[in-house]
Parts: structure tokens; C-alpha cells; sequence
């Protein structure tokens, strides 16, 4: 009875949840340099990279894995030297040239017709991929992700995020971290737009437009960007809630843009904080009941 | 205890645009010595720490560590290469807690190697997170703050976080510590134990510049000191030379006297931390 009403669940759900997998990896992407505290927006440049390169190889008769495969070395190598290009770039300036760089790979989709398509974009690619390689690939990415926020290493990362020359006095080299942390989320985007491709069967130039760079922000930014689990629920939230709100419309935009400003205002780490604070709130009022004045040292706990 | 110069600053300028920082800074500081450094506001001594640090650039002179010039090191690298340091204004991580922020800086040659076998070889994070935390400990413990190893820095008063700061550099067995002011803003007391300390490290013998405004502390704890004016050092010697030098006396009454110096500290503690008129040099 359970496996019946959870298989014919999923059965009704299946595209969300292919949707929520494609864009998780997209927010890691996002997720892992912002971390770092490298505002890179390059993932984005990378979905479209990642899933032109897979399909075209696809529809050349290329096995599916080694078209993938062959994308995420490609991105590797670009991401590379793209770093080394952006290397001097902070903040805002590195925000705009990775922007930048994701509307010049839209550029050259659009335009390069002999190779892309043109304008009308790829169609007809072998729909090879299914949920299970989505879903093992985003579980395999919350695993390493989550090694790369744990411990000295993952403490490191938050180092340079918060204070870049106490960082370099740590001995931590900095630019190589925040190399590593970019080409990661290279890899990450490549395999969004891959396994998009791969999954839908089309791609258009606009694919990886403006709007995707506001929404995987927007994903980070709304689930917290300090875990991948923040921009996992992030993920969720903004693949599942268009389609909860349709009676909105339009309106769904400004219900976006006032949960950012609510966010960024009171909760800059995102829904991810509030959620631990609700999870710690049992164990917080037990130690108030126990002795009260043992929570003035612990409330001071969050800064 | 040996007299060749662990660590030696030759003919340094910084300039910052129009600002001259340092103009011809000379110093050396002998193995295992304890090495006073005062001067007064804007005479450059904290940006002689950041060049021997590595977090500044010399514009001209050399510096020179076991005889080996050392300006093209990085930051990174003088930390690995052993040259530890604590800051003026305390720069501790507000989102781990104090165990978490020694433990970075006992895990610096952990730091130096490849990230992606780091993040993907387990053995290697597990000893590294391992022999981290016994360091920290370790340190904690000599500063006196094993106690608050799981307190967050932001909820410790300030004198208890320069003591973390000065775990911190000390988790990773420098071989040589540069202090920034490490006892503005301490008590009478406290400053007295940060005291001890560092002649206890000098006993171990550890090879420490010691930057201060308080010419008792100096007296009390240095082997011999350095006096900085605009960017040069104006006296050097025995810390009753320096302290006796008309030089000396004449930058410091320009700017207000040593007792006044003293008074200033003293309101310091009360007031919290003195805000720095030079934030970005720290
Ligand atoms: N990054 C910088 N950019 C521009 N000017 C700087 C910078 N760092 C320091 N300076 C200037 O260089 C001079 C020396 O500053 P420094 O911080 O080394 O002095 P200090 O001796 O440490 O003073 P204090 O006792 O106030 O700490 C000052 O005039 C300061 O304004
Ligand atoms: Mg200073």
C-alpha cells in the first residue's frame, strides 16, 4: 500500500524532482565559491558549456559517459585558465566579469551556427540520462562537499572568506584555495547543464541566460550559502514554489524579492540558519528551565 | 644563547602612494632574544611587522632570515618557514570557536599542501585534524584559555582574546613570534601574566619582536629594543640605552611622554579596545 501510493507520488512528480536534482548541482556550484568567499558567477557560463558539449558529442554517436566525462574535462581545463584570468579580480569586480563571461558563452552559442545551432539551438539529443545517475551524481556532491566544509580544511575555506590576509598569515595559500574552489564549481555547473540536456532532449542559447544567474544566486543566497545543505533547500524551495504559487503569476517575482530583502536583513545565512535555530530551540529551553542564568553564556553562541 | 641574527631588516622602505611608512628601517634580532619594538603612533612599526610577516611588500631594502633573503616570500610561505604573528586589532573568526580558530594555526603544514589530496584523502584529513586539535590544546593551555576552548572569541573579553591570538600563533611552534601590542587593553594583571609568558618562551628559547607602547613592559621583559620615528629606527641597544636616548625622548614628548604613553593604555582597558587610525596597515 505505502510503496504504491509513494511509487505513483513519485510518478506525479518525477519531472520536479529532476528539476530540484539539476538545479541542487547548479547551487552547489554557486554555493562552493561563495563559501570560499569567491563571488563567482562562472557556474552559469559552465551549465551552458557543459550542455553543449555533452549533447553535440552525444548526437556525434559518443557513448553517454564519455560525452560527460569529455564535458567535466573540458570545463576543468577552461575553469582553469579562466581562474588564472580572474585571478586578481575581488567581490563585486569578480562578480560582473564572471557575469560577464556567462552572457560571452551565450554570445558565442548564439552566433558560432556551424557548431551550436545558432539561434534555434540543439534539438533532437538521445534523452540517455535518467533520474538515478542525477540523483547518485548530487548525492556524491553533497558527500564531498560536505568533506570540503569539515574540519581544518573546510575551516580554512571559511578563513579566507572572512579575513583573506589572517588567512595567508595561517599559512594558507590563498589563491590556490580560491583556484580549487573555482574550478569545482566549474565541474558543478558542467554537470547541471549535461545532465539537462541529456534529460530534456533540447538546448537553447537563452538557456543560460540572465535569469538562471538570478535564480541559482537566488537559490544560495534565500537556503544559505555557508553548506551545501543551504543550497539544497534553496534548490527545493525555488523549483517547487512556482509551481505551488501559479495563481500568483507575475506576482512570483515579488515574493522573491522580499524574502531576499527579509533574508539579507535578519537572516544572512539563510533559511538553513533559521532551520538549525529551530532545531536547537528544544534543547536551548531545557537549559533555561534547568538554570537560566547558563543561557546568557550559550545565547552569545551566534554572535 | 647564540648571537647571529635570526632575523635581519636591511636599508627597508615602504611607501603606501605619498605615504613613506618605513625609510631605511635597520634591524636585527638575534636567536632566541626577546626584542622590544617602540616608537610612537604612525612610526611604522606595525608595518614592520607586516613586511616581516610577508603580508607587505618592501619597496626597497632586504630582509633576511638565517642569512637567506626572504622578501620574495609569500605570506603563507614565512608562516610555513615559521614566522608567526598576533595582530594590533584582534582578528579572530567569529563563527568558529576558539578551539576551532587555534586549531588553523596548528595545522599550517597542513595547509601547504595540495588541497585536492586534503580534501579526498581521508588518512591525511583525520592526522591532520588530529595533531591540529592536540596543538591547539596544547597552546590554549599555555596561554591559560583551555578553559574557554568552546567559548565563540566575540563572547571572551578582549584581553582573553589576544591570549587566543597569541595561541594561535604559537600552535604551530613558530620560530619566531612577532607581537603587535599584544597587551593593549589588558588589565594591570593580565599584562603582568602576558609578561611572564613571553620571557618563559624566551627561556624555551624562542626568538620574539615584541611591539609596545609601555616602556615598563619593555623594560621588564626585552633583552634589548628598537626605537622607531618616521619610518627609521632613531635607537637601539640595551632597553635603558633606547630608553635614555634623547632621540627617543624628544619623538615621544612630541607626541606626548612616556607617562602619558602609559596613562593612555590605562584608559584604553577601560574604554575596550583603542580603535586603530590605520585599520588597513593591520
Ligand atoms: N595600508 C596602508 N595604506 C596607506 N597608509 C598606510 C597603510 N598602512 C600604514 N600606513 C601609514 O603608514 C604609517 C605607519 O603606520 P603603522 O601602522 O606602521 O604605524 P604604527 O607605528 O604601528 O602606529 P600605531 O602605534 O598607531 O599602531 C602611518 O602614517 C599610516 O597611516
Ligand atoms: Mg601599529
Amino acid at each position: 500500500m505505502a510503496i504504491a501510493s509513494i511509487s505513483s507520488w513519485y510518478a506525479g512528480n518525477e519531472t520536479l524532482i529532476q528539476n530540484i536534482l539539476i538545479y541542487a548541482l547548479l547551487a552547489f556550484s554557486v554555493q562552493v565559491v561563495l563559501r570560499a568567499g569567491v563571488f563567482s558567477l562562472a557556474g552559469i557560463g559552465f551549465y551552458a558549456i557543459g550542455s553543449y558539449t555533452a549533447a553535440l558529442l552525444l548526437k556525434k554517436g559518443w557513448p553517454t559517459v564519455p560525452s560527460i566525462l569529455a564535458a567535466v574535462l573540458l570545463c576543468i581545463l577552461l575553469g582553469y585558465l579562466l581562474a588564472l584570468l580572474l585571478v586578481r579580480l575581488r567581490d563585486l569586480y569578480l562578480a560582473m566579469a564572471t557575469v560577464a563571461f556567462d552572457l560571452m558563452v551565450g554570445v558565442v552559442a548564439t552566433n558560432w551556427t556551424g557548431l551550436t545551432g545558432g539561434p534555434l539551438g540543439v534539438t533532437g539529443i538521445p534523452l540517455v540520462m535518467g533520474t538515478l545517475p542525477i540523483f547518485l551524481t548530487a548525492v556524491g556532491a553533497m558527500l564531498l562537499l560536505g568533506l570540503l566544509q569539515r574540519g581544518v580544511l573546510g575551516r580554512s575555506f571559511e578563513a579566507i572568506r572572512e579575513d583573506e590576509p589572517l588567512a595567508l598569515t595561517l599559512a594558507i595559500d590563498t589563491s590556490r584555495y580560491r583556484h580549487f574552489a573555482f574550478v569545482i564549481s566549474c565541474v558543478l555547473g558542467c554537470l547541471a547543464g549535461a545532465y539537462h540536456a541529456l534529460l530534456f532532449g533540447t538546448i537553447e542559447p537563452t538557456d543560460a541566460g540572465f535569469e538562471l544567474i538570478v535564480l541559482a544566486l537566488s537559490m544560495v543566497i534565500i537556503g544559505g550559502f555557508r553548506s551545501w545543505a543551504g543550497a539544497l533547500l534553496g534548490a527545493i524551495l525555488l523549483t517547487w514554489l512556482p509551481l505551488e504559487l501559479t495563481s500568483v503569476g507575475s506576482w512570483l517575482n515579488l515574493v522573491y524579492g522580499g524574502l531576499m530583502i527579509v533574508l539579507a536583513t535578519w537572516l544572512p545565512g539563510g533559511l538553513l540558519d533559521a532551520l538549525r535555530a529551530l532545531l536547537r530551540l528544544p534543547a536551548r529551553l531545557r537549559l533555561l528551565l534547568r538554570s537560566p542564568s547558563s543561557l546568557a553564556a550559550t545565547g552569545e553562541e551566534r554572535g | 644563547m647564540s648571537a647571529a641574527p635570526l632575523l635581519e631588516v636591511r636599508d627597508a622602505s615602504v611607501r603606501f602612494g605619498g605615504v613613506h611608512a618605513l625609510r631605511g628601517a635597520e634591524l636585527s634580532v638575534s636567536t632566541g632574544s626577546l626584542c622590544g619594538l617602540i616608537g610612537p603612533n604612525g612610526s611604522g612599526k606595525s608595518t614592520l611587522v607586516n613586511v616581516i610577516s610577508r603580508l607587505t611588500k618592501l619597496t626597497g631594502g632586504a630582509l633576511l632570515m638565517d642569512g637567506d633573503e626572504i622578501d620574495s616570500l609569500s605570506a603563507d610561505r614565512a608562516r610555513a618557514a615559521g614566522i608567526a604573528r598576533t595582530f594590533q586589532t584582534v582578528r579572530l573568526l567569529p563563527s568558529m570557536d576558539v578551539l576551532a580558530n587555534v586549531m588553523l594555526g596548528g595545522a599550517t603544514h597542513f595547509a601547504q599542501r595540495s588541497v585536492a589530496v586534503n580534501w579526498l584523502w581521508p588518512p591525511r584529513r583525520a592526522n591532520a585534524n588530529r595533531t591540529a586539535r592536540q596543538a591547539a590544546l596544547v597552546a590554549l593551555e599555555r596561554v591559560g584559555m583551555a578553559a574557554h576552548a568552546h567559548a565563540r572569541p566575540q563572547a571572551l573579553p578582549y584581553g582573553q582574546q589576544r591570549r587566543v591570538e597569541i595561541a594561535r600563533a604559537l600552535a604551530s611552534r613558530p620560530r619566531l613570534l612577532l607581537l603587535d601590542e599584544p597587551t593593549a587593553g589588558m588589565s594591570h594583571h593580565e599584562r603582568e601574566e602576558v609578561g611572564d609568558l613571553l620571557m618563559e618562551l624566551r627561556r624555551e628559547g624562542l626568538t620574539q619582536v615584541l611591539v609596545e607602547h609601555d616602556l615598563a613592559m619593555i623594560h621588564r621583559v626585552c633583552d634589548h629594543a628598537h626605537a622607531l620615528n618616521f619610518g627609521r629606527v632613531i635607537a637601539s641597544g640595551s632597553t635603558q640605552e633606547v630608553a635614555a636616548d634623547p632621540g627617543v625622548r624628544e619623538a615621544y614628548l612630541g607626541h606626548g611622554s612616556s607617562g602619558e604613553r602609559a596613562q593612555d593604555s590605562e584608559r584604553a582597558q577601560e574604554s575596550g579596545p583603542p580603535e586603530s587610525p590605520a585599520k588597513v596597515s593591520q
